[in-house]
């Protein structure tokens, strides 16, 4: 299915140059839905128009977003007048890779208001005056990217304009954590995120959850260099070890001892077994 | 309010407990000012237990019902030829068990082991509640690298008799280590090398950006400060033997006396070149004359005496540093944890050996505890600041075909892991197979310790080899073994939770937990009555006086009389805390109805 899909290598060519990526490492369905994404649409309105499902269409946002290639963006009550501003840009440069969006991207969201607006998943237009959210495609120079919340995971016929990404202030992770999370080589084969596993009540913020879901449906096609985040063929020992320890702070259990962390718990345990075995192994390289 | 977590280092000789208070680890000292508390366990003549100091000060006056050294014993059975070398040597009765458990007898009842050490447990948690307090339930124990599953349970059964919330079981030499590296945060790898009362530890460990990294951990259950007393009370019997003809090993209160006055001797050689051994009126000879020992040991002596003993631990050093594949140039730093470790011998051999000095300012007695409780802290409260990698110390796998040892998980693993096996059927038609989880070191399975056995059933039939059946093992954070066969086409699968497997049912856990618990309540119920007869004398006390004083009205005085009767009736056979109350609260209504008349 994904491979009748139509690429258009122009697009391509420029989007990738913005930020010398190999577009080999876009799966066609990437493609299809960057091309798609405007920031409006929501993950069903886009399976109208993509023969694709949700929650494949939610795993290419993740895909690009790591890559960099989009950002999910917001902005609330105390940054209205800077989205206001922006605001026309922001829909336009939906579509346009490379424009920056750094006076929006920092700003920070309430994540309790928005959801209880009713405006937000009722209405496909922006209102003045109320929180919007806009998903960009293009680079922003900070890098900063961010993901949609847990609410708007679990059911995926949310307005995409609804969706709230918690701000690294809110979930407690830095983007420079956040970005340890990614292996650096990206996948093809993409396994589908089960949007019902992520769950706001978790003591994992949700931004932790998805990398963790996203690793952990990926374990079997990560070679030991991608579980620790090393580019492929690394043999620096003590690069290796630092990536291990690195890894090891996050996904340690122990790290979460006593906290409420559901379905995670033997994800969690799961992708530190690999990653200790992964270290063994590059170890006795 | 902040909770807290005690850090429990559960020694054979010495037990030694610390919490972290304030963000900062510290000692606590038992109520006769001690940091640590001997692991000794006596029953009284009037049937109350004594703990630590209290039943080392009658350790000779009541040799049979004074129990020390269970840590030898524990996680052990009967049939154990180690532990059958224990009942030869120690002075208490030690019997057999329901299934092939060990008991010891204490004025003629039986206490399992894990009993035993609940009751050093129940006294240092009562050490850190006093001083904090508060009462505490999560507790981290340490015990030896070397520990097996069995040994690691039981001292978990014993916390729980206790009433204690076992967060962990960590190592001693780990929680040394932990100790260690949160003060000197620089990265490095070191090797703890802890010589106790009754076991060998070495571990390797790198330290790096607050992570703990367990490259290799060894050692042997069976090396301890005991030994070395041991060769100096065999020296000491074998000389009085020649002399006098004489065996002194057929007198418990002479070997009583004679292993106080070693284990003086041996520490005293730690600070002096020679000690006097002055043992007089050991025993009476045939004609009834008193005979005495009366002897000097100098250091050399001494030294000759147990040198095998040190060879045997660099021995031990040697295979460690070989598991983690380092040299002992790549060694930053050596711990030394132990009493033992004072021995100037010892710590010459070590500085030689790693081609270093010790690392100085870490007291050998307090760094395990405090590690302990380091990690038990930062476990309960959010931010681990720092992170355990700890390895699984032994080998783990199934028996196999010839009888012998298949390891799956080899020792030195980081845990949690997991690893899995292929098996096939051995003959056409197979359709059960029996799996028999082992934890040792030996190659013949019937050699190393069984953690479990269960039957896989349900196979396809199908010709001999056809059939692949996965055998996975799991070793999660705590050391908890989960064993998984699976037929790989059909995906059945049985599944096993091996560890937590002790020597003790939970039923017997939860009758030794009850009557710890009834035992610990009617001796608080006494020592509450004790105190409310001490108030009621002071009240007694002050009207007696104010009787004799004051010139009261003849009713009034009448009644005070009375009163005063009653009163010291109740002091000599006091019922319960509630009447001894009232009573006090009578008598001092009494003394203000005669203050305010006046
Ligand atoms: N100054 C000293 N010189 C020599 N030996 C000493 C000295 N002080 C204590 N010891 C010995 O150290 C041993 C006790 O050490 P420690 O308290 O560390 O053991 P433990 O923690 O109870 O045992 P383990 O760790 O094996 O369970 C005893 O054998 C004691 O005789
Ligand atoms: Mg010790």
């Amino acid at each position: 299915m994904k491979e009748s899909l139509h690429i258009n290598p122009e697009i391509v060519a420029r989007r990738c140059a913005v930020k010398s990526l190999d577009y080999r490492q876009l799966t066609p369905l990437d493609w299809i839905v960057l091309d798609f994404a405007d920031g409006l649409k929501s993950f069903s309105e886009l399976s109208r128009l993509i023969p694709a499902e949700p929650e494949d269409i939610a795993t290419a946002y993740y895909h690009l977003r790591l890559l960099g290639l989009i950002t999910w963006q917001s902005s609330n009550n105390t940054s209205r007048t800077g989205a206001e501003q922006n605001r026309p840009e922001t829909s336009r440069s939906g579509m346009s890779a490379g424009v920056g969006q750094s006076s929006l991207n920092r700003s920070s969201v309430n994540p309790g208001i928005a959801t209880q607006n009713p405006s937000r998943s009722g209405s496909n237009q922006s209102l003045v005056g109320v929180p919007q959210q806009s998903v960009t495609a293009g680079v922003s120079p900070s890098g900063i990217s961010q993901l949609p919340n847990a609410g708007a995971m679990r059911d995926s016929s949310l307005r995409m304009r609804s969706v709230i990404s918690l701000t690294p202030a809110v979930s407690g992770y830095s983007d420079e954590v956040c970005a340890q999370y990614l292996p650096p080589r990206l996948f093809t084969t993409f396994r589908r995120f089960q949007p019902t596993l992520l769950n706001a009540s978790l003591d994992i913020p949700t931004e932790a959850q998805v990398f963790i879901e996203f690793i952990h449906e990926n374990l079997s096609s990560m070679s030991p260099c991608d579980l620790l985040g090393l580019p492929e063929g690394t043999t620096d020992k003590a690069l290796i070890r630092q990536a291990y320890l690195n890894r090891t702070k996050q996904f340690h259990p122990d790290r979460y001892f006593r906290k409420n962390t559901g379905a995670f718990a033997p994800r969690i345990a799961a992708i530190f077994k690999a990653i200790s075995s992964a270290f063994a192994t590059l170890q006795a390289q | 309010m902040t909770e807290y977590a005690l850090g429990i280092d559960l020694g054979t000789t010495n037990s030694c407990v610390s919490i972290v208070e304030q963000g900062k680890p510290i000692i606590i000292a038992n109520s006769a000012g001690y940091k640590t508390t001997p692991s000794i366990v006596a029953i009284a003549e009037s049937g109350k237990r004594l703990i630590g100091q209290l039943a080392k000060r009658q350790a000779i006056t009541n040799a049979t019902n004074t129990v020390y050294s269970t840590k030898r014993l524990i996680g052990r059975t009967i049939h154990d030829p180690e532990v059958q070398n224990c009942i030869a040597t120690l002075p208490y009765e030690i019997v057999e068990g329901p299934h092939d458990d060990i008991r010891v007898v204490m004025r003629d009842k039986q206490y399992s082991l894990p009993e035993i050490s609940a009751m050093i447990l129940g006294e240092l948690r009562q050490v850190a509640e006093n001083y904090l307090g508060t009462s505490i339930t999560d507790a981290i124990i340490t015990v030896p690298a070397y520990f097996n599953d069995a040994q690691r349970q039981a001292t978990i059964d014993a916390g729980t008799i206790a009433g204690l919330n076992v967060l962990r079981i960590i190592n001693e030499p780990t929680a040394a280590a932990i100790a260690y590296g949160t003060q000197n945060k620089k990265r490095q790898t070191i090797a703890v090398f802890d010589l106790g009362g009754g076991t060998f530890d070495i571990s390797i460990l790198s330290i790096d950006d607050g992570i703990f990294n367990v490259l290799s951990t060894t050692g042997d259950t069976f090396l301890g400060g005991e030994d070395f007393d041991n060769r100096l009370i065999e020296y000491l019997v074998l000389n009085f033997a020649r002399e006098h003809d004489i065996d002194l090993r057929e007198d418990p209160m002479a070997m009583q006396r004679l292993k106080i006055s070693a284990e003086k001797a041996k520490c005293e050689l730690s600070e002096m070149k020679s000690t006097e051994i002055n043992l007089p009126f050991i025993c009476t000879d045939a004609q009834g004359a008193p005979l005495h020992i009366n002897t000097t040991v100098t250091l050399e002596q001494f030294e000759n005496l147990v040198i095998d003993l040190v060879k045997r631990t660099l021995k031990i050093c040697q295979v460690a540093l070989m598991n983690a594949n380092v040299t002992q140039n790549d060694i930053d730093e050596v711990v030394l944890v132990g009493g033992m470790t004072r021995m100037p011998l010892v710590q010459r051999a070590v500085a030689e050996f790693f081609h270093k000095q010790p690392a100085k300012n870490i007291n050998p007695d307090e760094v395990v505890a405090v590690g302990a409780a380091i990690q038990a802290d930062g476990l309960i409260h959010q931010g681990q600041k720092h992170i355990l990698l700890d390895v699984t110390p032994l080998d783990l796998g199934i028996a196999v075909h010839g009888g012998k040892f298949h390891v799956i998980t080899p020792k030195n693993t980081t845990i949690p892991c997991t690893n899995s096996v292929v098996f096939t059927t051995s003959f056409d038609n197979q359709t059960s197979l029996r799996i028999v989880v082992l934890q040792g070191e030996q190659q013949q399975a019937a050699e190393n310790q069984r953690l479990a056995e269960f039957t896989f059933s349900g196979i396809r039939p199908g010709p001999a080899g056809s059939v692949d059946i996965q055998i996975k093992f799991d070793v999660d954070p705590d050391g908890i073994v989960n064993v998984t066969a699976k037929d790989l086409q059909t995906q059945h699968e049985h599944f096993v939770t091996v560890s937590r497997s002790s020597n003790l049912t939970p039923e017997e856990i939860e009758q030794m937990t009850k009557d710890n618990a009834d035992y610990l309540a009617a001796e608080k119920m006494n020592a509450d009555l004790k105190q409310a007869v001490e108030y009621l004398k002071l009240s007694l006390k002050s009207l007696r006086d104010l009787n004799a004083t004051a010139n009261l009205p003849a009713p009034i005085a009448n009644f005070t009389r009375n009163l005063l009767q009653r009163g010291d009736d109740l002091v000599k056979s006091p019922d319960t805390v509630v009447n001894v109350n009232r009573m006090t609260d009578d008598i001092n209504n009494a003394i203000s109805l005669i203050n305010e008349g006046q």
